[in-house]
């Protein structure tokens, strides 16, 4: 089964650069979708999600429009069930932050920026995803 | 007149001067018939901090004095020690005759008439007016620190962040269709620049907040 890769973040260059990481460390096989705010993402996702697939969102929390915090608040936990995992991958230091990323079930892991190919195969051993790469 | 008298006399002047020359606000209180009181003693300081004279203040209530400006919580506080006859302190806001508020403390203790009733009560207000104020300008700066810490989080460490990546990237002599090598040196040098904007920022704000603190 495919991992559908969703890289939300307001910052043009970071899409790239994480989208060059996720496909070079074969975290994907299709290309993954950037979008720039949380609202677009969650458009997405509530137009295209299809139970049978399974998504992965890289999720900034700084941003316009719909930040992380907010998108996630959308995304309700019974539509998504078990199909969307969400790793919070920011720019932030601040402890404060990743406490709050844990009162989140839909989160899976929280990650500081930039994405390196170290972080990318930590992705494929994080329990909830790793039988995607076995 | 016997010499206890006289050493009688001599104390209770010492006492009264310092009723007379404190910068601390006095109030004196009697109980009337209606479970209320009076005041029937003030003193120079309270008259100074106040701006109402002695005629105006003499007769009123104390609590009536404080109800207008004070929160209904230090009000309640007031009443149920009074009603208790035991001292408490307040800090509330309270408003001089020219309509000035200003902060004080004020502790209120009944007095003993000796045989087990209490038939007057004493006020002592402080002013905290100053006091208070450095504390609201603490806080202030408190925030503004705040203010920095999170942007030194989340501002300073975006273009870090890209810059970081990128390099990455050009280490790994990477070369896709995504990104050439030439765009990844541009974005690097725009990210640096966006860096070093921001940290003028900080340090500008640093300043502002320092300028606020030795005012």
């Amino acid at each position: 089964m495919n991992l559908n890769v969703l890289i939300v973040d307001d910052d043009k260059m970071i899409t790239l650069l994480h989208k060059v990481m996720v496909v070079k460390t074969k975290i994907c096989t299709t290309p993954p979708l950037l979008f720039s705010d949380g609202k677009m993402a969650l458009e997405f996702l509530l137009s295209e999600y299809n139970p049978e697939e399974r998504y992965l969102v890289l999720l900034d929390i700084n941003m316009p429009v719909l930040n992380g915090w907010e998108f996630l608040d959308s995304i309700q936990p019974e539509r998504f069930a078990n199909n969307l995992f969400v790793i919070i991958v920011t720019s932030s230091v601040d402890s404060s932050d990743k406490l709050k990323a844990k009162t989140y079930p839909q989160v899976i892991g929280f990650l500081e920026k930039p994405l390196r190919s170290e972080s990318c195969e930590f992705i494929k051993t994080m329990p909830s995803i790793a039988p995607f790469f076995a | 007149m016997t010499i206890t008298t006289r050493e009688d006399e001599e104390r209770l002047r010492l006492l009264e001067s310092v009723i007379l020359n404190t910068t601390d606000g006095v109030l004196i209180a009697e109980n009337d018939h209606n479970q209320d009181s009076k005041i029937v003693f003030v003193n120079e300081a309270f008259i100074k901090m106040s701006g109402y004279n002695k005629e105006e203040i003499i007769g009123l209530s104390p609590i009536g004095f404080f109800a207008p400006d004070a929160s209904s919580d230090e009000l309640a506080k007031l009443k149920d020690a009074i009603d208790k006859c035991e001292p408490c302190n307040i800090v509330v806001k309270t408003s001089k005759k020219n309509g000035t508020k200003y902060w004080v403390n004020v502790s209120v203790a009944p007095v003993s008439d000796g045989s087990g009733g209490f038939k007057h009560w004493v006020y002592i207000q402080r002013d905290v007016n100053n006091r208070r104020r450095h504390l609201q300008a603490l806080e202030e700066q408190n925030k503004k620190l705040k203010e920095i810490a999170w942007i030194q989080s989340h501002v300073v460490r975006a273009p870090l962040a890209r810059i970081m990546g990128l390099v990455d990237l050009l280490s790994e002599h990477h070369d896709s269709e995504e990104l050439s090598n030439n765009q990844i040196i541009e974005a690097i040098a725009s990210s640096a620049n966006e860096l070093d904007n921001i940290i003028r920022k900080i340090v500008q704000n640093t300043e502002n907040v320092q300028n606020q603190s030795s005012l």
